[in-house]
């Protein structure tokens, strides 16, 4: 396991619980998707065990140590994080955005090492084209590209993305699908959060359900993606069908009613 | 970190300016050039000004990086009334005019008018754009208020009146007033050079900034301990000038973009510059009539803050 959390308890103002005796566990290689109603705990949830945010008591340990002792800098080789706020100040240029991904392994100067994850980073999003352009002056989808090439570029066993697939349209949204699998098989662990279940039950292999702070029901992805577990999460009746998407994968076609 | 040829270009540009200002400042004058003039009184103020120019293009970098706001200034947001407060209090509990006792007292009070705006500014983890220049102003007019109360109830008047706290003058800087603002100036410059880039990734803002293995809090608490340091050892001596932190680091992100270590080392160059230009012209303009630099460089930086005032709202839809 790379990753555990066990009872994580965090508080909002007034004592109100925001996430309430979690247990998590994420193994290497895994893909897990946090998923659930708003308000559920999610982006508390994926606060905690990416090490932004501490707990009221509980524990989250990453590779055997605790998470919460590493310094910023050993976090950040530890985890990377796409974020939803993706605004750059000023008008810096792709080129400079994806390098700062390289920032905890930075010594005085570039190495050869920095250069060549840079390189992979911009092959993978496919922003060769982009380099020298101001990220501000970008469409939204190129700049959710240029960012995932700057966590790339960070080069962490894990990654965290906090609903990624927000604001993509349709070529956008599958180009970041394929992304996240050649992530996947390059052997890296995932940890995201999303409100398109039937494209989460097609790339998690681990779902994590969430509702009103607790998990709901955690586990492989066809386990936890049932009419109960989401009825319950959700508080309304929710019909689960199971086809096949275009990649040849299971995914759920979940609706309410 | 590698400086682009752009950079070195304007770079060179700007030294070669400023030698040649320094010349100019050196050699004309209401008097006859004799060595005892270039040596005791056009000496200290040329250097006087570039310090100080370095001094508020630096923190003027340092202010727009650290709290990733555009229209940081010293003097918009507070910084410079503190430090000028700071100074007349020195001044009125005996300590004489630059020294660097007095410095000292204006580098606290500076930092203090700095926490109070960012205190208020501060609205869920980040620092809103326009709350720091409301705070700014009402944190300048208090400053400048006790000032002149203090000033009123002392016999100060006759060393330094309001008058030249507000509008700024290199007209009293001499080499103990230079003494005075070194230290201070180069504790700022060294801190902001290590600083640079990790304000590079403040841009992103605090949460990805964090995440990316940046400690935010202490590389802003650091960069703004620099741009206080290098405000109020210059307002300690010349008194506020404005705009200039706003203008230079624009004008220089223009031509060689945001990355903060060229942005930082050209805007101090480019900062001496401007000031030494504004100070010659000042001078020499209707010589033996001397004009308040600090008007010079308002009457330019007035109109270049109204654009960038309009471009910033643009940019975030408005603000209510």
């Amino acid at each position: 396991m790379i990753l555990i959390a066990e009872r994580c308890t965090v508080r909002g103002e007034g004592e109100q619980l925001r996430l309430d005796r979690v247990d998590i566990s994420v193994g290497e290689g895994e893909i897990h998707a946090i998923i659930g109603p708003n308000g559920a705990g999610k982006s508390t949830l994926m606060g905690v065990l990416s090490g932004m945010l501490k707990v009221h008591s509980g524990a989250v340990t990453f590779q055997g140590s605790p998470l919460h002792d590493l310094g910023v800098r050993d976090l950040a080789r530890a985890r990377s994080i796409l974020g939803q706020d993706l605004a750059v100040s000023f008008g810096f240029t792709v080129a400079e955005v994806v390098a700062w991904g390289r920032t905890p392994w930075r010594g005085s100067r570039d190495t050869a090492m920095d250069s060549q994850r840079i390189e992979h980073a911009i092959e993978l999003t496919q922003i060769g084209g982009l380099r020298n352009r101001r990220i501000n002056q970008l469409s939204g989808g190129e700049r959710k590209r240029v960012h995932i090439a700057r966590v790339i570029a960070q080069d962490t066993p894990l990654m965290f993305f906090d609903e990624p697939d927000s604001d993509l349209d349709l070529v956008g949204a599958d180009q970041l699908d394929q992304m996240l699998i050649n992530l996947r098989e390059s052997g890296r662990t995932l940890v995201l959060s999303s409100h398109n279940l039937s494209w989460i039950s097609g790339l998690a292999t681990h779902v994590i359900l969430m509702g009103e702070g607790k998990v709901i029901a955690a586990g492989p992805t066809r386990e936890v993606m049932n009419q109960d577990h989401l009825s319950r999460a959700y508080k309304k009746n929710i019909n689960v069908l199971w086809s096949i998407d275009s990649r040849g994968r299971e995914i759920a076609m979940c609706s309410p009613n | 970190m590698r400086f682009t040829s752009k950079a070195w270009i304007l770079g060179s540009i700007l030294l070669v300016l400023l030698f040649t200002l320094i010349v100019i400042s050196l050699q004309f004058g209401a008097a006859e050039a004799d060595s005892v003039i270039v040596w005791n009184i056009r000496a200290p103020r040329t250097i006087a000004a570039i310090l100080v120019g370095v001094g508020l293009a630096s923190a003027g970098v340092l202010l727009q990086g650290s709290l990733r706001n555009p229209l940081a200034d010293p003097a918009l947001v507070g910084v410079s009334a503190g430090a000028a407060l700071g100074a007349v209090l020195g001044a009125a509990i005996g300590l004489p005019f630059n020294s660097l006792g007095v410095t000292s007292i204006a580098v606290v009070t500076s930092a203090i008018a700095m926490a109070i705006v960012v205190w208020v500014a501060r609205s869920n983890g980040r620092v809103e754009v326009v709350t720091v220049l409301l705070a700014g102003i009402a944190v300048s007019a208090f400053g400048a208020a006790a000032m002149s109360i203090i000033i009123s109830m002392s016999d100060l008047a006759g060393a330094r009146s309001v008058t030249f706290w507000t509008t700024g003058s290199f007209s009293l800087s001499n080499w103990d007033g230079v003494n005075s603002m070194l230290p201070a100036i180069l504790i700022g410059v060294i801190l902001a050079f290590f600083l640079a880039p990790s304000l590079d990734l403040m841009a992103l803002g605090d949460e990805s900034a964090y995440a990316s293995g940046v400690n935010v809090s202490r590389v802003r608490a650091l960069a703004l301990l620099a741009a206080v340091l290098l405000t109020a050892a210059g307002v300690a001596v010349v008194g506020v000038i404005a705009f200039l932190g706003l203008v230079v680091p624009h004008a220089i992100r223009l031509v060689v973009g945001p990355s903060h270590r060229q942005l930082l080392v050209l805007s101090a160059i480019g900062g001496a510059v401007i000031l030494l230009l504004a100070d010659t012209v000042a001078r020499l303009a209707f010589s033996p009539t001397e004009m308040p630099v600090g008007s010079v460089m308002a009457i330019v930086g007035a109109p270049v803050f109204f654009f960038l005032l309009g471009r910033a709202r643009n940019r975030q839809g408005g603000w209510a």
